[in-house]
């Protein structure tokens, strides 16, 4: 420590270059950590809220609830224990009352009988009770500039449903969720109020009965299978651990250049009986102190970042996974290391002396 | 005891084509308290004998012993941790680490070897003497060649060793500087007890040295240094 600490402070220039690339790295990585989680978990929030453990779809729908439809017969038919709740999805949009442009939305009819309704947590406002009333992702207020009691119509022939609640963490597929009543969705998506098909049946339990043309899917699978979640992860998880490894391809190259310049020096360190394991711990010391303060700094810009971004942007800052990725960047860093190890421990001290 | 004794020492570099002899049939010893220079032409095996002499080049035959220690039966990590005990060097460059100051050239000493160094006063002692005081606090890049070697020859003594092995200590120091330096390593053998080995090719400095060793074609030989001074 002591040699790596005292070569950095003579070698301000030299260091302050690779810290910078390894904080721009470092920033870069978190950033899309934050904005791979916050897509993700836009994709999938509602779906987490309702804490299921398996979901009942139409076997022709290949997991997809926009596709799925099961009829009355069906879902009455299907086991799948007490905590078992009926979902009604239909996709529409809603105008943003200030800008005049259209978000969409996702629409979810939920039986009041039923968990997912009790499990509603209310951030502001009260649950539906009564015909046409619905509550909305908190974010469709934030962003589309809409309050409670107020009449929206989401699409074409839509009836005039009242926002009377807030809900927090309801989004699916990325866009904001609108629960309102199993009826009042059913009847808005068939124009009919006597079918009574639903999309599919979440369940905290196991099925134990499942319809003829229907097919039960594990929550994850379910997750895996929503429309781009997969790719979008997929190639979030590719450059994030590209990054990684241009990081420790960064540091080794730079310890190794590093190593090759100093070869004399150590071949001195060594002459003088100083053991390889000593000169080694100064050069893991080094990546360490490098990557350690490269990585807090380009948190705390992170932490910037986070406090000035707008809503709009889809990210999470999860401390727990930005912690996560800033260990595996100092982890990277130690390895990248470890590469001019080996020329240190083939440097021969007799090269110093004579010609 | 003697604190070096080389017997019968052969290094061959190369194998069958391309085969040198650097050292022939050498047999040295040396006492503390002795300054010796090591002369000889250009390729003669001077470089080779004081590496065997420092334990950092093995000999293709023959036996080396350092302060009673056969020191080729010892494993390179002993090897090591007897060279930093026993043995310290002053090289021709890159005898400091240039982002260390003068002080933590010490520092780093003391760092590996935490013990038996020389004491506090001994240190301000020799620093006064070396005139190195007003030097602590700066970088090598900031010395003079002078400067420098006088900076490498006190962390030479610092660690206390029994042994200091000079590698042309002087080639890139002018008369007078190369006279200062050579007087201070005579200090140090005489007062300090050290055994001191010092290789040079001026042989206008061999007057300073108790003996002088010689060494031609790979075979070496004591001579004379008043007679050797004379040429």
């Amino acid at each position: 420590m002591f040699l790596s600490i005292k070569e950095m402070k003579k070698n301000k220039l030299r260091y302050g270059l690779i810290g910078s690339v390894i904080i721009l790295i470092a920033y870069l990585i978190f950033v899309l950590t934050a904005l791979a989680n916050g897509l993700s978990s836009s994709n999938r929030q509602a779906i987490d809220t309702w804490n299921a453990s398996n979901i009942v779809l139409n076997a022709d729908a290949n997991g997809s609830l926009t596709q799925s439809t099961l009829t009355n017969r069906q879902s009455k038919s299907i086991k799948a224990g007490k905590n078992r709740a009926n979902i009604t999805q239909l996709s529409a949009n809603v105008q943003n009352l200030k800008k005049g442009d259209k978000t969409g939305v996702q629409i979810l009819g939920i039986n009041k009988q039923q968990y997912i309704y009790n499990d509603l947590n209310i951030v502001k406002g009260r649950k539906f009770k009564n015909a046409k009333e619905v509550v909305v992702d908190q974010n469709l207020i934030n962003e589309n500039h809409y309050h409670l009691g107020q009449l929206i119509t989401m699409g074409n022939n839509s009836p005039k449903f009242k926002i009377v609640g807030v809900t927090k963490n309801a989004k699916l597929n990325v866009a904001p969720v609108i629960y309102g009543a199993e009826n009042d969705i059913q009847a808005f998506k068939f124009g009919n109020n006597k079918i009574k098909n639903i999309s599919a049946i979440v369940t905290k339990d196991k099925v134990t009965n499942v319809a003829s043309g229907t097919q039960v899917l594990s929550i994850n699978d379910f997750i895996q299978k929503l429309p781009g979640y997969s790719a979008q992860n997929n190639t979030f998880t590719f450059m994030i651990v590209f990054l990684l490894l241009i990081t420790l391809f960064i540091i080794a190259i730079f310890l190794y250049v590093l190593t090759m310049q100093k070869i004399p020096f150590f071949a001195v360190m060594k002459i003088q009986g100083i053991a390889n394991s000593y000169l080694i711990k100064n050069i893991i010391s080094q990546a360490v102190i490098i990557s350690v303060i490269g990585v807090a700094i380009s948190g705390g810009l992170t932490l910037i970042t986070a406090l000035l971004m707008p809503a709009a942007v889809p990210m999470t800052f999860n401390m727990m996974l930005i912690l996560g990725t800033a260990l595996l960047l100092v982890v990277m860093a130690i390895i990248g290391s470890i590469i001019p190890m080996r020329t240190v421990t083939k440097i021969d001290p007799a090269t110093v002396i004579g010609g | 005891m003697k604190m070096i004794e080389l017997n019968q020492i052969n290094k061959i570099y190369g194998t069958k084509l391309s085969k040198t002899t650097a050292l022939s049939g050498i047999t040295f010893s040396a006492d503390q308290g002795e300054m010796i220079t090591v002369t000889g032409p250009s390729g003669s095996g001077k470089s080779t004998f004081i590496k065997i002499l420092g334990g950092i080049l093995s000999p293709t035959s023959g036996s080396v012993k350092i302060n009673g220690q056969d020191y080729e039966s010892l494993s390179k990590k002993a090897q090591s941790n007897f060279r930093l005990n026993n043995i310290s060097f002053v090289l021709q460059s890159y005898n400091l680490l240039p982002y260390l100051k003068v002080k933590d050239q010490f520092e780093l000493a003391n760092r590996v070897k935490e013990h038996n160094n020389i004491t506090k006063s001994s240190f301000d002692g020799l620093i006064d003497e070396l005139g190195l005081k007003d030097l602590l606090n700066h970088y090598p890049d900031e010395l003079s060649g002078g400067q420098q070697q006088r900076v490498a020859i006190a962390r030479a003594v610092y660690t206390n060793p029994k042994i200091i092995l000079a590698d042309e200590p002087t080639a890139a120091l002018d008369g007078k500087r190369a006279i200062e330096v050579m007087e201070q390593f005579r200090k140090l053998a005489h007062d300090q007890n050290k055994l001191i080995i010092l290789i040079t090719h001026d042989d206008r400095l061999i007057k300073y040295a108790d003996k002088n060793y010689q060494i031609v074609d790979g075979k070496g030989q004591f001579i004379s240094v008043d007679e050797k001074s004379l040429v």
